[in-house]
């Protein structure tokens, strides 16, 4: 996975309410559903998956706060798209687990 | 005129607060390589200091704590390993236990330094770590060791003749379903896990003789389809990482793909009702804080509260040796 690339992941990964031990296989999951390979995964793939990444979080998390949470990781993958992923860390808030 | 009541000890305090002291040594002695060392035989310090390539100071210091708790023996001025030191921590045995206090030196040690914070938030830290494939195949491998005993301790509790397709859910790297495989060669498996765990199991079983037995499928078993067509479900050490709504849930899902001969066996760490039993157990929630925001360590009765409500009939409960313990279960 490229350093950017790797980035993106661990942002959505972060900001996904799931703790650490979880998340990563999540998101990946979620990708990979969408036919998408996680370490070529670009910022316009996360927001296509976003509505899945949203109905797999809310079976741990209920449903408004599954929201909550992809409210924060479409606000993140803006700021990504606007100023690169490590920029985009300090900008985009971020709670939580 | 009545003397006030002397005050209670306080040694049981004192011994707990500097636990951790002997603890982190330990994990200091395995990492430098002192009981591999002195698995040849016998050393002194000076020897010991030029093998290890640290001061002779800190040999001192650490060799002379190890023999303070019992794993090493004093002999004049050498060293040698108490003989539960070089069975288990020389490298000399396939008990080899080092992979387990490599885990709690680099992954649980740092990690339980975010345990007041946890609690007071109730919700598990950001640990980076836990994203790297390569953080997690020592976690995985610790975990092995942790577990080692209970899966011998199954081999000989459940009839496996009788079985013929495991499914093993949850199983992190396939420490139970490599146990049980390598014990009935007429066993197939299937390890059903998340994506970037069931990437290190097949770094595992890559090369194994299992391997033509073992089928690997990632997914989340509360989200994706879970496998059909197996007549044995393993959840080993999975269900203290949730909340019990998702107990439920995951029980309910496998209920609907277990036929009427199936069997569900759950390996956890379960307590009494007071949850006071086995002490180890109730020690380990606080794993679960920091590794899952929904994980606790629940009693073997709520469990199979959980199970009669989800379609299963508890036959059995067998200790695999403490903390954990395996709830059996059929469909009813």
């Amino acid at each position: 996975m490229s350093q950017e690339a790797n980035e993106i992941f661990q942002g959505v990964a972060r900001r996904c309410g799931l703790a650490a031990m979880f998340a990563p296989g999540t998101v990946r999951r979620a990708l990979q559903q969408a036919g998408i390979e996680p370490a070529a995964a670009t910022v316009d793939d996360y927001f296509t998956i976003l509505t899945a990444l949203m109905q797999r979080i809310s079976t741990y998390l209920g449903e408004q706060e599954a929201k909550e949470r992809i409210r924060e990781i479409r606000s993140y993958l803006k700021q990504v798209r606007l100023v690169g992923p490590i920029l985009a860390e300090g900008a985009s808030s971020r709670g939580g687990a | 005129m009545n003397q006030p009541p002397s005050p209670p000890s306080p040694a049981l305090i004192k011994d707990l607060a500097t636990r951790f002291m002997a603890s982190k040594l330990l994990f200091a002695a395995v990492e430098l390589g002192l009981f591999e060392a002195l698995g040849a035989g016998a050393s002194g310090c000076e020897a010991l200091a030029e093998r290890l390539g640290v001061p002779p100071r800190s040999v001192a210091m650490i060799a002379d704590a190890m023999t303070s708790v019992g794993l090493l023996v004093r002999e004049g001025d050498a060293y040698r390993n108490s003989p539960a030191a070089d069975f288990y921590l020389a490298g000399k045995t396939p008990a080899d236990m080092r992979p387990l206090l490599r885990m709690f030196e680099r992954l649980e040690y740092p990690a339980w330094q975010h345990l007041t914070p946890t609690l007071r938030r109730g919700l598990a830290p950001e640990l980076n770590e836990a994203m790297d494939t390569d953080t997690l195949a020592v976690f995985h491998a610790g975990i092995d060791v942790f577990t080692m005993s209970a899966a011998r301790g199954l081999l000989g509790t459940y009839e496996f003749a009788g079985r013929r397709r495991v499914l093993d859910v949850g199983g992190g790297n396939g420490s139970f379903l490599r146990a049980i495989l390598g014990a009935h060669p007429h066993l197939e498996g299937t390890l059903f896990e998340l994506p970037h765990v069931i990437e290190v199991a097949t770094r595992g079983f890559a090369g194994s003789p299992l391997q033509g037995r073992v089928t690997l499928i990632d997914g989340d078993a509360l989200v994706d389809d879970l496998p059909a067509d197996h007549d044995l479900i393993i959840v080993a050490n999975v269900l203290h990482l949730l909340a019990p709504e998702h107990i439920v849930r995951l029980l309910a899902r496998l209920r609907a793909v277990a036929g009427e001969g199936s069997e569900l066996l759950l390996i956890d760490l379960w307590t009494d009702a007071t949850r006071v039993d086995p002490p180890l157990a109730i020690l380990m929630a606080g794993e679960f804080a920091i590794r899952s925001n929904f994980g606790d360590v629940y009693p073997a009765d709520r469990a199979a509260a959980w199970l009669a409500e989800t379609g299963w009939s508890v036959f059995d409960r067998r200790s695999l040796g403490p903390p954990l313990s395996v709830l059996m279960a059929r469909p009813s």
